[in-house]
C-alpha cells in the first residue's frame, strides 16, 4: 500500500531488473513476493513511469493511499490487489 | 431430582435428622455448661463488689435449654456454606479446565500484537488507539449481529488497522486510524456499488453494515 510519505508514488520493483531473493533480501522483513503487470495497470488508468533515483525501481504515481476515506479510491486499491499474482511464499528477517 | 436436592435429603435424613444425634449434641451442651465460663471465674474471683452486678454478665456458655435446635434452615445454610467453601478452593483448577473461545475476529487482532517495531514500510504493530478502538468495534458489532464472522485485520504503515469482512463478492471494511486525528470510516462494497461511511461511524453502523454483508438488501438487486 502507498504510505501517507510515498509524495513521488507507489514504489515497486522492475521485474526485469532485480531477481526475487535480491528484492526479499533488500527488505527489513518479507512475507512474500507478489506481481503486478504494467499492462493491466496502464488499463487502470494508472500511470507508471521508471524512479529516476533507483534503476531497479519503479513508481506507480498516481497509486492510491492505504486509507483514503474515498470509495473510488479504495475500490482502485481492491482491484490493483485482486490483480496482483503471488509469486513466492517466505518469511524473512534481515538480521 | 435434581442431584444437589437429593444430597441434601440424604444428608439431612443420615445425619442431623436422627434422633441419636441430638441426644448427643444436648450431652455436650450440657457438658459445656458445667465448665465455668470466663466471665464467670472473674466474678467468683472479684466478689459482688466488681463494677457490674453479676446478673449483667450473661453467661458465654449456652445452657442445657438453650441447646441449639437443628433446623432445617440452618443444615442448609452449613450445607451451601460448605459447598461454597470447597468450590472457592478449587476454583483455580475449575478456571483452568474452562474453555472461553475467542471469536476468531478477536484472536486474529490480538495476533497483531505479536510483533512491534518498524520495517521498510513503517509500524508493524498496531498503536493502543488502533488496537483498542478495532477491539471494541469487532467485539461490540459482531456481538450485536449475533455472528462471529471471520475478518482479516493488517496493520498500516503508521500503526493504524484496516479489518476486512468478506462474504462472497460482496465486502466490508472498517479503517482504524493509528491516533484520533484521523477519522475512522467504514467502506463497503459489492459488484454494483461502493460507498464509504465516514461521519457518525459507531458500532451499530458497522453492526448494520455486517448485516447487509452477511443478509443482503433488496438494493443490490440490478435495476430493469
Amino acid at each position: 500500500m502507498r504510505r501517507p510519505i510515498d509524495h513521488d508514488g507507489l514504489s515497486v520493483f522492475d521485474s526485469y531488473r532485480i531477481e526475487q531473493q535480491a528484492c526479499i533480501e533488500s527488505s527489513l522483513s518479507c512475507h512474500g513476493v507478489a506481481t503486478l503487470h504494467v499492462g493491466t495497470l496502464l488499463d487502470l488508468g494508472l500511470t507508471v513511469i521508471r524512479d529516476p533515483g533507483d534503476f531497479t525501481r519503479i513508481l506507480i504515481t498516481n497509486a492510491p493511499f492505504e486509507s483514503p476515506n474515498d470509495a473510488d479510491q479504495e475500490r482502485l486499491a481492491d482491484t490493483i490487489a485482486e490483480g496482483a499474482r503471488v509469486a513466492r511464499l517466505c518469511r524473512w528477517r534481515k538480521k | 431430582m435434581p442431584v444437589l436436592e437429593r444430597e441434601i435429603e440424604q444428608r439431612w435424613s443420615r445425619s442431623y435428622a436422627k434422633e441419636p444425634y441430638k441426644r448427643r449434641l444436648q450431652e455436650l451442651a450440657q457438658a459445656w455448661s458445667a465448665v465455668e465460663s470466663p466471665r464467670a471465674a472473674e466474678v467468683r474471683f472479684y466478689g459482688q463488689a466488681g463494677y457490674r452486678k453479676s446478673a449483667e454478665f450473661p453467661a458465654l456458655a449456652p445452657s442445657s435449654a438453650e441447646v441449639p435446635t437443628k433446623t432445617k434452615a440452618g443444615f442448609l445454610f452449613r450445607f451451601f456454606k460448605q459447598k461454597i467453601s470447597r468450590i472457592n478452593r478449587r476454583a483455580p483448577k475449575i478456571l483452568a479446565g474452562i474453555y472461553i473461545p475467542i471469536p476468531i475476529s478477536l484472536q486474529r487482532l490480538l495476533d497483531l500484537l505479536d510483533e512491534n517495531g518498524e520495517d521498510d514500510h513503517g509500524m508493524i504493530g498496531p498503536t493502543q488507539f488502533a488496537f483498542k478502538t478495532a477491539s471494541e468495534f469487532v467485539l461490540k458489532a459482531e456481538g450485536m449481529v449475533g455472528w462471529d464472522i471471520k475478518s482479516a485485520p493488517v496493520v498500516d504503515s503508521e500503526g493504524g488497522i484496516r479489518i476486512t469482512w468478506r462474504n462472497g463478492n460482496r465486502q466490508v471494511k472498517l479503517i482504524c486510524p493509528a491516533t484520533a486525528k484521523a477519522p475512522i470510516y467504514i467502506y463497503k462494497s459489492s459488484p454494483t456499488r461502493s460507498s464509504v461511511l465516514n461521519e457518525n461511524v459507531s458500532i451499530a453502523a458497522l453492526a448494520e453494515n455486517l448485516s447487509w454483508l452477511l443478509h443482503g438488501d433488496q438494493s443490490d438487486q440490478p435495476s430493469t
